[in-house]
């Protein structure tokens, strides 16, 4: 499995390298990608680029901004 | 050219007689100081109607960026730096072979000049022990001035770069001095005890108060001095000031990249107590510049649209070459849902080189997560035209 470093629309003016020592430069479909262990797949590179849509759970919501549900309950509970 | 010998015994170096269409003119290159003389060996010589002995007067008559007869020397002795200044011939200056230097009025509102004629030895030492501001093992330039303190010449030097130690090891620059002609400068004696140790002070053997001051050159050292201060060697140049030299600030070149292009990556670049290192965030702008000098300044500024599939800290630094540590880092705390944001760095660097150096941009979020450079969700913002860009400027120190 390849590890991409960048994903580029145009060829940057520096080589792979400057992302990692081991970094190569391909040519995938209409991308240039800076990667390690080997050419990626295109189902790899669309995985950066369209990563899943994360739903998060109300608790995890609440728990992103530093609030828990109980604090919540206490908050709404006060006239 | 070639000297002109009269039929009274005069001889004038370099000088010449030229027909210029409409009449003969005489004329005198060099030796300026024998215009009296040639008046009376022209007027000895005349005869005819086209000798327009009045205009020798106009030929010979100085402006104010005619400084004439001016060479600068620079030795060492017991560690200190001496300026002299000389004659072109490299003698010191005597009263039927000066030294002329033009200065601005003294009052404001005239638009004239006084010249001051030097007429005898003239030179400033810089004790040992005195740094001028200067750093060690790191380039420096220190420029030449002279002031006309009502009449009397008097001999001055300036570092014009205050550097701290900062992120670039001693070569941070932090203020460059407003050195120019058309100002009334002060300076502060040397006081010959080592201690003239201040960037951006205008060092002379005796003070002055605002006077019309003159630049007159500068001297550097391309690799500084061992111990800032003794001065065991004799400066590695030493440059009298003319057309087509720039001034501390000015700036000598640019180079500049701009880029609309999309770019995606996904390494970290950790929001901690550590100076960022080469191999955290992603690279996705650099810059080289050959400087023409390492006593000059670099001046590096970016700006960088991005933004972040999800809400975190985005991390930027600015690297150069094959360093490890950042030279300067910042960090933009990146809401979600919304367009790009911009992101700029900037710095001011004495050069210390004059072989290609490249500056890096890279950035990267705190955790996992997706920088799209020039972009959103990793596509692509304003049809490439996005307004990302790193300039580079070599200015004069």
């Amino acid at each position: 499995m390849s590890i991409i470093r960048v994903i580029y629309e145009k060829e940057p003016n520096f080589p792979a390298t400057d992302q990692h020592p081991d970094a190569v430069r391909y040519n995938v479909g209409e991308w240039v990608v800076d990667a390690i262990g080997g050419e990626p797949t295109m189902a790899e590179i669309q995985a950066i680029l369209k990563p899943p849509k994360v739903v998060l759970t109300t608790r995890e919501k609440l728990a992103d901004i530093g609030i828990t549900a109980e604090e919540l309950k206490t908050e709404l509970a006060r006239p | 050219m070639a000297d002109t010998v009269f039929t009274n015994g005069v001889t004038l170096s370099d000088s010449g007689w030229f027909n210029d269409t409409n009449r003969i003119v005489y004329t005198i290159l060099a030796n300026a100081a024998n215009a009296a003389a040639a008046r009376t060996a022209l007027a000895a010589a005349a005869s005819g109607a086209n000798n327009d002995i009045t205009s020798l007067a106009a030929v010979t008559s100085q402006s104010f960026g005619d400084i004439r007869n001016l060479s600068l020397v620079a030795s060492v002795a017991a560690n200190a730096l001496t300026i002299a200044l000389k004659t072109k011939a490299g003698t010191d200056a005597t009263a039927t072979d000066k030294i002329s230097i033009p200065f601005r009025s003294a009052t404001a509102a005239n638009g004239d000049f006084a010249t001051v004629d030097v007429t005898s030895a003239s030179s400033l030492v810089i004790s040992n022990g005195s740094t001028l501001g200067s750093v060690a093992n790191i380039a420096n330039r220190f420029w030449v001035v002279g002031f006309n303190d009502a009449g009397t010449f008097r001999l001055g030097l300036v570092n014009c770069l205050t550097t701290v130690a900062g992120a670039g090891s001693g070569r941070d620059v932090t203020a460059i001095y407003p050195l120019r002609d058309d100002v009334l400068a002060s300076s502060t004696a040397e006081g010959g005890a080592g201690a003239a140790d201040s960037a951006q002070v205008i060092y002379t053997g005796t003070a002055v108060s605002a006077k019309a001051m003159r630049v007159l050159g500068y001297l550097e050292y391309n690799v500084g001095l061992g111990t800032a201060g003794v001065y065991a060697t004799v400066p590695t140049k030493l440059q009298l000031f003319g057309p087509g030299i720039s001034l501390p600030g000015q700036v000598v070149q640019t180079v500049r990249n701009d880029t609309g292009a999309v770019a995606t990556g996904t390494t970290v670049m950790p929001f901690d107590d550590t100076i960022p290192q080469i191999t955290e965030g992603n690279q996705y702008m650099t810059q080289a510049i050959t400087p023409s000098n390492a006593a000059n300044v670099l001046a590096v500024d970016l700006l960088a649209q991005l933004s972040l599939v999800s809400a975190q800290v985005s991390g930027h630094a600015l690297f150069q070459d094959a360093v490890a540590n950042a030279l300067k880092a910042g960090n933009f705390n990146s809401p979600v849902g919304t367009g790009m944001f911009a992101f700029n760095l900037s710095m001011r660097i004495l050069s210390s080189l004059v072989v290609s150096t490249t500056f890096r941009y890279r950035s990267g979020a705190n955790a996992a997560n997706t920088t799209s450079f020039n972009g959103s969700s990793a596509v692509r913002i304003y049809g490439g035209v996005g307004n990302s860009f790193m300039q580079v400027q070599e200015i004069m120190g």
